[in-house]
């Protein structure tokens, strides 16, 4: 064991040799902090590329969202009721009004059981005014949700309320109103065959804003 | 060994030159020496120290904070002097087994037990003890190294090598009475040689 012991004692106190540290020491130190710099810049510009990549990602995924809202929401397919009346000298006009079904019915079946769908919910009564807009000439916009029995909830956009039928308008009271002069010549349009259209904005007794377009002034 | 880098200066150096630099000061002398205990030539231990340094550039960021750092480090270093001697041969080492560098190069900062100043004499003094951990099983010339000469605590030593505690314990038991045969063999020897030529 002493033995043992004097062993340890020698290793403990032998003299160790060191090297005079030369001008390696400034080199590599110089050198792999040149290097530690250059990895960095490396890092960073590798993390900004890739910040920079994600915000493009990002905005354009952000931008397909607004387009596919806007698109649901303002770019809808346009469901023309032809609602015809007899005008006075016996020709039949169509009535501006549009119903608006979202895009996304597929195809024209599930776009007419939709439609129906819509129609059965409005007159349960089971739809809900999200936005009332001003639009020129003093007319409005209304924007609807309409909740369908299937649980969905379906965007109604409309230039009228929505329990409003323009088709059971009687033609010569609205007349009677524009002669009247509650209603206004507010627009004309120049139409496909070269006629021109008169855009009159009625007041309704039910307090709608009618936009009552016609072939020729009403005198 | 006393003194050690701090785990803040460890983490922050993991991104900033300047905490790396503190590394590098702390542990360049310390790491030359220790390889070039081992290779015995300066030149090849810069050699080492700088692929030692670089390797710990490239692997400090996996660092895990909380490990024994120093003992992280020397087992970057005892792997890079392995890597050496596989490529080169440890027989050939042994064959050279001469200082390869002017004695100038190099000094001495333990004091003789003799209290002597001659750097000769101490070089001689080192050299024969060397020479006998040289004949040892490299597993234990490594622990004893690492104990006696690196100053690790036996639980760093057990990290550099992988092993428990108790191993490196019992290797470190087992290593210092290889020493004491091999010395006493040599003493035995030296002492017949002497006889013959004065008898």
């Amino acid at each position: 064991m002493d033995d043992m012991k004097a062993k340890e004692r020698v290793l403990r106190q032998t003299p160790l040799p060191k090297i005079i540290e030369g001008p390696h020491k400034a080199y590599l130190r110089q050198s792999l902090l040149t290097q530690m710099q250059k990895e960095g810049k490396v890092k960073v510009s590798w993390r900004k590329n890739l910040a920079w990549v994600c915000t493009v990602i990002m905005a354009m995924a952000v931008s397909a969202w607004a387009a596919v809202e806007i698109y649901k929401h303002f770019i809808v397919e346009e469901s023309v009721s032809k609602h015809t009346m007899v005008m006075p000298d016996g020709r039949k006009a169509v009535l501006p009004f549009k119903q608006v079904i979202s895009m996304e019915a597929k195809n024209q079946q599930e776009a007419d059981q939709k439609h129906a769908m819509v129609k059965q919910a409005i007159k349960d009564g089971k739809y809900k005014l999200i936005k009332e807009t001003e639009r020129e000439h003093g007319f409005k916009f209304y924007r609807y949700e309409v909740y369908l029995p299937n649980g969905k909830v379906e965007p109604y956009n409309s230039s009228y309320p929505i329990d409003f039928d323009p088709s059971s308008l009687d033609i010569n009271e609205v007349l009677s109103l524009i002669r009247q002069g509650k209603g206004v010549l507010v627009d004309t349009m120049k139409r496909n065959d070269g006629r021109t259209w008169y855009i009159y904005r009625v007041p309704l007794p039910n307090g709608v804003m009618f936009k009552f377009p016609s072939p020729r002034k009403v005198e | 060994m006393g003194e050690t880098i701090s785990p803040e200066v460890i983490e922050k150096a993991k991104s900033e030159p300047a905490e790396f630099a503190k590394i590098f000061d702390h542990y360049y002398g310390k790491i030359l020496n220790y390889v070039f205990r081992q290779v015995w030539d300066t030149e090849t231990a810069e050699e080492i120290t700088s692929s030692t340094f670089y390797r710990l550039l490239k692997a400090l960021p996996g660092y895990k904070p909380g490990r024994n750092f120093n003992a992280w480090f020397y087992k970057i270093a005892l792997n890079e002097v392995r890597l050496f001697y596989r490529k080169r041969g440890r027989q050939e080492r042994l064959k050279e087994n001469v200082l390869s560098c002017p004695p100038e190069e190099i000094y001495f900062d333990r004091p003789y037990p003799e209290d002597c100043s001659d750097p000769a004499l101490k070089l001689e003094q080192y050299e024969q003890v060397r020479r006998m951990l040289d004949q040892l099983p490299e597993k234990y010339r490594e622990v004893l190294v690492l104990r006696y000469w690196e100053g690790l605590k036996l639980e760093e030593i057990a990290k550099v090598l992988g092993k428990s505690v108790g191993t490196v314990k019992s290797m470190v038991h087992r290593g210092l009475n290889k020493l004491r045969i091999k010395a006493e063999k040599e003493e035995f020897a030296h002492h017949t040689q002497a006889g013959s030529i004065h008898g």
